[in-house]
């Protein structure tokens, strides 16, 4: 197999080759570094490479099979990319930022060490926004990372490199968090899968924190089925992390199931919002979904508007309680616009944030009594548009920031306060050939749910393959 | 309160915290949090002394439970 011809497998199907020896771990390390060297010039989705170890990592593999070791591991061989936001024993990640200096970490964060002991190899770290605080993929401190559709257009973020280099092709899957959109909005950009799975389900220990009681750290990938390994693998209570207690399910064992009978419920005033192009693309894969066996109920959504506000009540009240000092000290390491976003942190009233806190859980169970009650998942869109361009949404911290922003988080931000799983899925293109998606929001813990009718979906659609980046 | 108000509290607000905020953001904050303050207004009526501040935590782990 060419490195290209190994770029297209699923982690499953490598990891798979690689116990049965039909691939070696050291050809899959190779391959995704080969890989990267093509297409990193044209899209910044990596930041640094553990090229030596990776080698060496996969080769260790391939001794112990010389040696006579059973070859295990679910993700065996599997080279992983990761978000730089999730510490590495000896090493200090950059959150995306040049602020960042002090002692490197003494142990792996545990979503890391958990993908790491199911025998995945780490590969590389991925451009991300500054402090996971930006929506459009742009980052003036370590460079803009590029659309592998359109290296003119946004990737997407916070978690823009994860998205670019699975849709590129280096890696399969890559870890990504989600506080406001950072896993959905950069996969629907980019044309893969990802989901943002239950608050607390998921270990946060020794993953930069954003908004503590939004932050979610979930997989990204181009097949659902690498969605559930990942998250089969993460899942489950952590000592760690306090707010950690879920037990993890079988999501791989969700996947065979038929999505027949099961309600999908619509409100299509919600479509009539968005450009036309993109609402088309989004009834063309709701037609998909019936053809599987789902059924469409019309629903009426609460309002989204109200719940960003929630949202944004946490988001940055948290946000600037854990940059306070810097903020103080050293507020020209920012960039204009997180500096900008995290000002407006400092003015929100305890009482509010608080307020914003405890009448969460009313307006969850006005979603489960209410829409939830007639569907088993909601379909929302993600993007109101076509993926914009770099240039277009270059605004810095200018005026025009706050409109741009909540524009291109309308619909993921509100669901993020919900706390509820979320998973996206790839539409066709758009007439600029740009990707889109869609997004759908499962009741809490219905992780298998989204699954399976992600499995579904793919089925018939098929499974994105890697895109080349043209030069930009 | 008034923009001016408004402005003013922002503008000791973000003192009392040690953060410099220039004159120019000043009404750019203060429209923000006149918004999300609004918003507040509106989550106080649905608030009474048992919702809690966990709440959200204690939801989710009982619907754990259930499902």
């Amino acid at each position: 197999m060419t490195p290209d011809d190994l770029g297209t497998l699923s982690a499953f199907t490598l990891a798979g080759a690689i116990r049965n020896g039909e691939v070696s771990a050291e050809q899959a390390v190779k391959a995704a570094l080969s890989r990267a060297e093509a297409v990193n010039p044209r899209i910044n989705a990596i930041l640094s490479f553990d090229t030596e170890e990776a080698i060496e990592a996969g080769r260790a593999i391939d001794a112990g099979r010389r040696q006579g070791k059973a070859p295990a591991g679910a993700l065996l061989g599997v080279p992983l990319a990761h978000k730089d936001m999730f510490d590495r024993i000896g090493r200090i990640a950059t959150w995306g930022a040049k602020i960042r200096a002090g002692a490197p970490a003494t142990r792996d964060a545990t979503a890391i060490a958990r993908l790491k002991a199911a025998g995945a190899v780490p590969f590389g770290a991925l451009n991300m926004a500054e402090f996971a605080f930006g929506i459009t993929g742009h980052n003036y401190q370590v460079g803009h990372c590029r659309n592998p559709h359109n290296p003119a257009h946004i990737t997407g973020g916070s978690s823009s490199g994860s998205a670019a280099a699975v849709a590129a092709g280096v890696v399969p899957f890559a870890l990504g968090s989600d506080t406001g959109g950072s896993i959905r909005f950069p996969s629907a950009c980019c044309g893969i899968a990802g989901i943002r799975p239950t608050w607390g389900l998921v270990s946060r220990a020794g993953a930069m924190p954003l908004a503590s009681s939004l932050d979610t750290i979930g997989p990204l990938a181009r097949d659902v089925t690498d969605l559930a390994l990942a998250l089969s693998l993460m899942a489950g209570s952590d000592p760690a992390d306090a707010t950690a207690k879920a037990p993890a399910a079988d999501y791989l064992a969700a996947l065979g199931k038929s999505p027949r009978g099961l309600k999908i419920g619509v409100d299509r005033a919600l479509l009539d919002t968005i450009d036309p192009e993109i609402a088309g693309l989004l009834r063309e894969a709701l037609a998909v979904l019936r053809d599987a066996g789902a059924v469409e109920v019309a629903v009426t959504l609460p309002d989204l508007q109200d719940l960003d506000r929630y949202a944004q009540l946490l988001q940055f009240a948290e946000a600037s309680a854990y940059h306070a000092r810097w903020m103080r000290e050293r507020p020209q390491d920012y960039s204009d616009q997180v500096r900008t976003r995290l000002e407006d942190g400092f003015a929100v009233s305890a009482v509010d944030y608080i307020q914003a806190l405890r009448v969460r859980p009313l307006i969850i169970e006005d979603w489960l009594s209410g829409p939830f009650r007639q569907a088993d998942v909601l379909f929302l869109p993600i993007l109101n548009r076509s993926v914009p361009s770099i240039a277009e949404t270059d605004v810095g911290g200018g005026k025009s920031m706050t409109a741009m922003i909540a524009s291109l988080l309308c619909f993921t931000r509100p669901l993020a306060y919900l706390g509820m799983p979320c998973m996206v899925l790839p539409t066709a293109r758009d007439g600029k050939a740009l990707p889109s998606g869609f997004q759908l929001l499962g009741r809490p813990y219905a992780e298998t749910t989204l699954l399976g009718i992600g499995h579904a979906y793919q089925a018939r659609v098929g499974v994105p393959q890697p895109v080349h980046p043209a030069a930009g | 309160m008034t923009q001016s108000n408004d402005e003013d509290f922002v503008g000791s607000a973000l003192r009392r915290q040690g953060i410099a905020l220039s004159p120019e953001r000043r009404p750019a904050v203060a429209e923000t949090m006149a918004r999300l303050i609004a918003t507040g207004r509106i989550i106080e009526q649905r608030l009474d002394f048992s919702t809690d501040i966990h709440g959200f935590q204690t939801f989710l782990r009982s619907w754990r439970k259930e499902s």
